[in-house]
């Protein structure tokens, strides 16, 4: 570690930086300028076209050079034969520059290209090439194949078929309980089979790669091979197996990077024989100087901000090309990349508009990410099924530095005023809130929201981030350093892998409930997959219901930890290697080992977790069979049964009577103190366990449009919700319609829930364009942030009711109850309106956006 | 109240009125047909409005007619209906029937007894006011205090005439200003001076409707004159609540260039520094009436063009006022 620290303490570049930013920190941003700038000009214009031209397309290159590689190193160390296989990929995968392009490099040659992991999942991809339609695999995204491509990803999935890591974790699980885990995985209850030893969400020290480069980690992995070599010499002649691993694993690192690198150099190769052959003398210039910007880094430092975007790039899809999964790193990206636009802007190298077509580059890369398998269920590609082609790479913007100061700057907001305008699905944007935020910032992000339309950014509490990782025992400067990663992880981005990719549960509660309905059926599977809670019809009081819901959940969590005992060691014995991920995380090098071999700072980041949501319906549900059957006594809990077995066909009353029940979400003291009460009482259960290592778990409490994928296989409720449809929403968030009072009352309910231990509580919210018109309505919206965030929420996001969903609510009434209409000294539901009014309100939208 | 001066309309202030002087009465109930919180538009910051029911004006183009009547009284939105038919049986008047679309409901043969509501399986069907009392109130209001202080938002009660039930209405504020909330009163400006002025003790700020300066107009198209109001206004200018002028923009009645001319001479005379906001007509109320059974009375009236409302804002202008719009 300490070679870390002199590391970065000695390298003059950055000290001359320093004295920059500083200068550039004072004072207002200039919002005035940063309004100027066009970040979707003609040329990012053309690239977005061409993106949405194209179609998702699975490329068979880096399955065909992985496993070409593999072929050869048999009897090598398994870190180094990873690579040796990224290395290859790298050497021989084709590269191509595309028109308009200024920053350069892919995961695929593809612009939707995929890359399947066949060495995690090689049988369920050769079930997935056997299928004669594959183009049409899913309802959501038409992947597309070549045939070559097929042919490489068949070869490697022979290779590979009785290879892959997970086999051992897979099979375990697969004999215990004749598979009993695997059925729960159908119903959407845990997480499926198989349990691959893989890795997501990488983080990476950028400030320590823009310091010293890939170069200078060579020379730290080299000098600590060297170093133990010298130790050992003193002790005797052999080296012991610890130091043996070490050196294997360092010099897998050298391997990596030096792959990278000389990849690096193969586009500026292609760059300068593409200038000679390029008649535009501008098009030629931005040849030779990508040429020349591959040929500096990511070896060497950068100098200047294209040359820090392009490292960047160079460290993201390196990382895509090695693990092969969703989940992307970008992490705080307007602070590693401030000293070097500040620079270059304060010494005129540089203009905004520049920068901000730079970064327009910047989005048409991350577009370029395409997912293809998560679950990896045999012939489906569920991950596409819940979220199509996004691949959640996440950018972290604003909240404060490492001592606590206010973080915003200038880059910050040009890289929201740009992301309004070339308005793409990915990636996500992450804006941390904290009362000291530049107000400048706090402006932006609120124009964003509304410009933009998709949530971004999306906000989050500065100060609960930093709890979070605390909590999790983070130095408190670490802490400060937090970024969003995947989805929604809290992370410390500078050491931070999240290499728990198989999580303990994959808790569905209103599945839960469900079994206890139903004495321990499942209506999806048609097998008895919960424990014998009593046949409800027996029950005289509301309190044996919820009894049973909560044995149903004790049971579960206790069987799924039984599971987890039975394969965490083969998972964690194994798991690949990450040489090149591991390389930029913190303390890696200087420990000598890889990340999933318990390199790395903080150990506690990585635990298992316990993913946890569908409480909202499950917590409605419980509380209208407390109304409706025990109280008001509408029907008995034989109707509601009889009803729920006929997703509600015959029993609208009854079905009303439900809905009608108190829902959380109103800031109404029942529901919502049921609902903490099922939220606290699940986490404090998963809290109580510890996993082989002693670790805490991490409760995982995200969105990611599961509620419409996990609801697929969940019966009817007594909340009024029918078979199949969507759950609630996130995890906090009030069940869709559901929260009447507006968003000060929905707030209020969310902050009542105990978020401690909790990564990832959502409250997804709707507002409309127009309150976000005038400065006022800007003001107000500022104001609701503030106190939500003050009152202990943590995150909120807001989709801004664009002219689609008003159509949706002009057809589907039933389901927008919660629309209210705003207009001075006038009250009304938009359900309430007429058509042509609510005609009348669509067309504004419309010129909002 | 001995400041209180004699006035000579017998209907308004009625010497019998309960003094409010003695203190507010927290089991006081007020007729409420809705609360709505995170109210933007009616007043500083984010508000809670109390919207009362009950209003002595008729005016045409009213986008809350469930607010006239002080009754409760039953609403349907079709929309929502699914043509079952269980209010029909329901009704033991008959007054219900099937449209294909929705229903009607006979006006003349409904007693408001909310027997329907009770079977209406999608809720289309509902009572429009409920009875809370000034705790129950304050308690909901109170729930977002905290969002209050950071927008420096309070509560609002509007209607209907909140004035109508001014004790309510001073007794909820009185609580609210104890908790150290900023308290809007929006008002069509008709109601007792009596009752106005034990409001306005406990009131910081007063949202005051003018809507048509020439009485003869005013009566015909709000149904009473607008003596009273004028009245009221210079009251409330002379108090020390802060006060803005709301003026609702009606094509052909509140709109034309007399009108707007004599609002603003009568606005210069109230006091100094006065604000006006103008409100373009709109129809989102349009609806209300289908759900209460009437015909919606301004017809298919068009609202005002932008360069009509920045023509009339220009005109206060000119006056010296400075002048809003909003929506």
């Amino acid at each position: 570690m300490s070679a870390v620290i002199d590391d970065l303490a000695t390298a003059t570049p950055i000290t001359v930086r320093m004295t920059k930013i500083i200068a550039a920190v004072l004072g207002k941003i200039p919002l005035a300028e940063i309004n100027k700038v066009n970040g979707f000009t003609e040329r990012i214009q053309r690239m977005k076209q061409r993106y949405l031209a194209s179609r998702p397309t699975i490329c068979g290159q880096r399955a065909r050079y992985w496993t070409e590689s593999y072929r050869t190193t048999e009897g090598e160390h398994p870190a180094k034969r990873r690579a040796k296989a990224f290395a290859n990929a790298l050497a021989k995968k084709d590269i191509l520059i595309r028109d308009d392009e200024i920053l350069v490099g892919a995961p695929t040659r593809h612009i939707r290209g995929a890359n399947p992991g066949v060495e995690q999942l090689p049988i369920h991809l050769a079930a997935l090439l056997d299928r004669v339609d594959v183009t049409a695999g899913s309802e959501v995204t038409v992947t597309q194949f070549a045939d070559e491509d097929r042919q490489y990803l068949r070869e490697a999935a022979e290779y590979w078929k009785d290879k892959y890591p997970a086999k051992r974790s897979f099979e375990t699980e697969n004999a215990l309980d004749g598979g009993k885990m695997h059925l729960m995985g159908e119903a959407r209850n845990a997480l499926r089979p198989p349990l691959t030893p893989q890795l997501f969400t990488p983080g990476a020290d950028m400030d320590k790669i823009m310091a010293i480069g890939f170069r200078g980690h060579i020379k730290q992995a080299q000098e600590h091979i060297d170093a133990i070599r010298t130790r050992s010499r003193a002790s005797g002649p052999y080296l012991s197996h610890e130091d043996r691993e070490k050196i294997e694993w360092l010099e897998a690192v050298i391997i990596s990077l030096e792959g990278m690198i000389h990849h690096a150099h193969r586009y500026a190769a292609l760059a300068r024989s593409a200038a000679k052959m390029e008649q535009d003398p501008r098009r030629q210039k931005e040849l030779l100087k990508t040429a020349e910007v591959c040929d500096r880094v990511p070896e060497n430092p950068p100098r200047s901000f294209h040359e820090a975007l392009q490292t960047y790039w160079f460290v993201a899809f390196g990382q895509e090309i090695e693990k092969a999964t969703t989940n992307a790193f970008v992490g705080r990206f307007d602070q590693y990349l401030w000293p070097f636009y500040s620079k270059d802007i304060n010494e005129g190298r540089l203009t905004r508009q520049e920068a901000g077509e730079l970064l327009g580059c910047m989005f048409m890369k991350w577009l370029e990410f395409e997912p293809f398998m998560f679950l990896g269920q045999v012939g489906k590609r569920d991950h596409q099924e819940i979220s199509p082609s996004n691949y959640y790479a996440n950018v972290t913007l604003g909240g404060t530095t490492r001592d606590g100061k206010d973080a915003s700057n200038e880059l910050s907001c040009l890289f929201l005023q740009v992301a309004k305008q070339v308005k793409t699905h990915q990636p996500h944007v992450s804006l941390r809130y904290h009362r000291l935020m530049a107000p400048e910032l706090l402006e932006k992000g609120i124009e964003c929201n509304r410009d933009h339309g998709g949530g971004i950014p999306a906000w989050f509490s500065d100060r609960m981030g930093t709890e979070y990782l605390l909590d999790r025992g983070v130095r408190w400067d670490d802490a400060r350093d937090w970024a969003m990663a995947g989805c929604i992880n809290t992370s410390y981005p500078k050491s931070f892998a999240w290499v728990r990719n198989a999580v303990v549960s994959f808790c569905n509660h209103s599945k839960l409930l469900e079994w206890a309905l139903f004495n321990g059926m499942d209506t999806w599977t048609n097998k008895k997959l919960g424990i014998e809670t009593g046949d409800p019809r027996t029950f005289t009081r509301w309190e044996q219901m919820l009894e049973a819901y909560e044995k149903q959940r004790d049971s579960f969590y206790d069987y799924t930890m039984k599971n987890f005992r039975a394969y965490e060691k083969s998972y964690y014995e194994d798991a690949f290697y990450f040489p090149y991920i591991s390389a930029f995380l913190q303390d890696c090098i200087a420990d000598g080992r890889d990340v999933t071999r318990f390199g790395g700072r903080y150990q506690q980041l990585e635990a298992f977790s316990f993913v946890d949501r569908g409480f909202q319906d499950a917590s409605d549900s419980l509380l209208a069979i407390k109304k409706v059957i025990f109280e008001d006594k509408k029907g008995t809990m034989a109707d509601l049964l009889d009803a729920l077995k006929n997703n509600w066909e015959g029993y609208e009353e009854l079905r009303q009577a439900c809905v009608a029940a108190p829902k959380y979400g109103n800031d109404e003291d029942e529901p919502d103190a049921l609902m903490c009460k099922l939220y606290k009482d699940a986490t404090d259960r998963c809290q109580s366990y510890r996993d082989g290592y002693g670790r805490r778990f991490t409760m995982f409490r995200q969105g990611a449009a599961w509620s419409s994928w996990a609801g697929k296989t969940t019966g009817a409720l007594p909340n009024g919700r029918k078979s199949g449809t969507h759950l609630g929403d996130a995890s906090a968030s009030p069940v869709q319609g559901c929260d009447v009072k507006g968003p000060t009352a929905a707030m209020n309910s969310v902050c009542k829930l105990d978020s401690t231990f909790i990564e990832g509580p959502l409250l997804n919210m709707k507002f409309s364009p127009a309150t976000l018109r005038t400065k006022g309505g800007q003001q107000k919206f500022a104001s609701l942030l503030d106190t939500y965030f003050e009152k202990g929420g943590f995150q909120v996001q807001f989709n801004v009711l664009d002219t689609e969903t008003l159509k949706q609510a002009q057809a589907a009434p039933e389901s927008h109850r919660d629309l209210v209409v705003r207009v001075a000294g006038y009250s009304a539901f938009w359900v309430e309106l007429s058509p042509v009014v609510q005609d009348e309100i669509i067309s504004r939208t419309e010129q909002c956006m | 109240m001995s400041d209180c001066e004699l006035d000579t309309d017998p209907v308004l202030d009625d010497p019998d009125e309960p003094d409010m002087e003695a203190g507010a009465e927290h089991w006081l109930t007020g007729r409420i047909f809705n609360i709505q919180r995170f109210s933007t538009e009616d007043g500083p910051g984010i508000r809670t409005t109390v919207f009362l029911k009950g209003c002595p004006l008729t005016c045409l183009w009213c986008s809350n007619p469930e607010s006239q009547q002080t009754r409760r009284q039953l609403a349907h939105n079709d929309v929502l209906c699914d043509q079952c038919g269980r209010c029909v049986t329901a009704c033991s008047k008959q007054a219900i029937e099937l449209t294909g679309t929705g229903i009607r409901v006979n006006r003349d043969l409904c007693d408001n007894c909310g027997d329907c509501v009770q079977v209406c399986g999608p809720r289309s069907l509902r009572m429009i006011g409920d009875d809370k009392t000034v705790d129950e109130v304050v308690e909901e209001v109170l729930r977002d205090r905290l969002y209050y202080r950071s927008s420096q938002g309070g509560v609002t009660c509007s209607g209907g005439e909140p004035l109508m039930q001014a004790p309510f209405v001073a007794a909820l504020f009185e609580r609210c200003q104890e908790a150290g909330l900023h308290t809007t009163l929006d008002t069509t400006g008709h109601g007792s001076t009596k009752g106005l002025k034990s409001v306005l003790r406990y009131t910081n700020l007063v949202l005051f409707d003018l809507k048509v300066m020439d009485d003869a107009l005013h009566r015909k198209t709000t149904g009473i004159t607008n003596r009273q109001i004028l009245r009221n206004a210079r009251v409330v200018a002379d108090s020390p609540a802060q006060m803005i002028i709301r003026m609702p923009l009606i094509p052909g009645v509140s709109d034309t260039d007399a009108n707007v001319t004599a609002t603003a001479r009568f606005v210069q005379q109230l006091r100094p520094g006065i604000v006006v906001n103008v409100l373009p007509y709109h129809r989102f109320g349009m609806n209300k009436y289908n759900m209460l059974d009437r015909p919606y009375p301004l017809g298919d009236a068009q609202p005002l063009s932008h360069e009509r409302v920045a023509q009339i804002v220009g005109m206060f202008e000119a006056a010296g006022l400075a002048c809003e719009i909003v929506t």
